[in-house]
């Protein structure tokens, strides 16, 4: 989901910022457990049980849909620890061999086997690496694959098109699936939501330029909805 | 006093604002008073400009934090040794409350 161009700033190509989310390790001094979500994550149930359900682990995660030995890096429940952050920072810069299997190779690459934190942090929160074997968390938290009438309710928004703050986009979700989980939508910040490639929300009031990202729906899936749309 | 709890979420470019304050407002609209948590946003202010960081600001998270960028590649090895080892200074425990503040950012390296 994540491309090479997101990785950077579109005022500042030079600067790559794919692994910005290390920070969040660092927070040992300022909070007891955290729960991350990705700025383009849409929660449609309440999630704060999982600051307690996940104790007494140090990261728990859903496991990603491309590659399910590996978890997710957009949604995170974190209890930070300087060791973390410590180990983390070695393994960025020490990798495998000198240049490391992170390091950049010919200085337009990216570190991490994905390109960004992800491939990082699986690294670190397995069972051999040095921040010990991540928690799973159930995949109905995490949801990548269209319930059936949620393509209906993409038809219908289809044929009533308009401007739509996010906050109203995120009501007709909801009242429209009942809550359940949704497939990612294509989230295009040039001042539109495009929910399946389709469909064009106009937020009010906000006027960004260029860059895409996926709109992940977090939620619970009811697994009679499972499907593979690929 | 045991450290808090927090949603936490992380904006290094403009364009994600919409999805910030979304994912903001379905926070505070799913966990009804009183909340035992706060909701945080770190911030990288060499990407993302000052409007859209005043815009969350203003948007009602608890705190707001700037944050260097972490690159990967041997870009990022050399921003990783000149930000250290420190976590976070304990005066950022005073600034919890439910006025945005604006932290100030690590060392700073070019």
């Amino acid at each position: 989901m994540t491309s090479r161009r997101l990785l950077t700033s579109p005022g500042r190509p030079d600067l790559n910022l794919a692994l910005t989310k290390l920070h969040l390790f660092r927070l040992s001094s300022l909070l007891s457990t955290l729960i991350y979500l990705d700025a383009d994550v849409l929660p449609l149930r309440p999630l704060s049980h999982l600051f307690t359900i996940t104790s007494p682990h140090i990261l728990s995660a859903c496991p990603d849909t491309g590659w399910p030995d590996c978890f997710n890096s957009g949604v995170m429940v974190i209890r930070p620890r300087e060791s973390d952050w410590t180990g983390l920072r070695e393994l960025l810069k020490n990798g495998e061999g000198s240049e490391g299997i992170y390091s950049a190779g010919n200085g337009n690459g990216n570190g991490s086997f994905d390109g960004a934190d992800q491939g990082l942090l699986n690294e670190w929160f397995s069972e051999e690496g040095g921040g010990g074997d991540w928690n799973r968390l159930s995949f109905t938290w995490v949801c990548s694959y269209f319930p059936p009438h949620f393509s209906a309710f993409l038809s219908d928004m289809l044929t009533s098109p308009g401007t739509m703050s996010p906050l109203r986009l995120r009501t007709l979700t909801l009242q429209r699936t009942g809550g359940m989980a949704v497939r990612s939508t294509r989230f295009i910040s040039s001042g539109q939501i495009n929910l399946g490639r389709t469909l064009r929300i106009v937020p009010r009031e906000c006027h960004y330029q260029k860059a895409k990202s996926s709109l992940m729906i977090v939620g619970v899936l009811f697994p009679r909805w499972i499907r593979c749309s690929l | 006093m045991s450290l808090p709890n927090a949603f936490v979420t992380l904006l290094t470019t403009s364009s994600y604002l919409p999805g910030a304050l979304v994912l903001l407002h379905s926070l505070l609209d799913l966990h009804p008073e009183p909340r035992q948590f706060k909701i945080v946003c770190l911030v990288t202010p060499e990407t993302v400009d000052a409007r859209t960081i005043g815009e969350l600001r203003k948007a009602g998270f608890d705190l707001v934090i700037g944050v260097e960028p972490i690159a990967s590649g041997l870009s990022g090895k050399d921003g990783l040794d000149l930000m250290g080892g420190s976590s976070f200074s304990t005066n950022f425990q005073t600034v919890l409350s439910h006025n945005a503040v604006f932290a100030c950012k690590f060392t700073s390296y070019e």
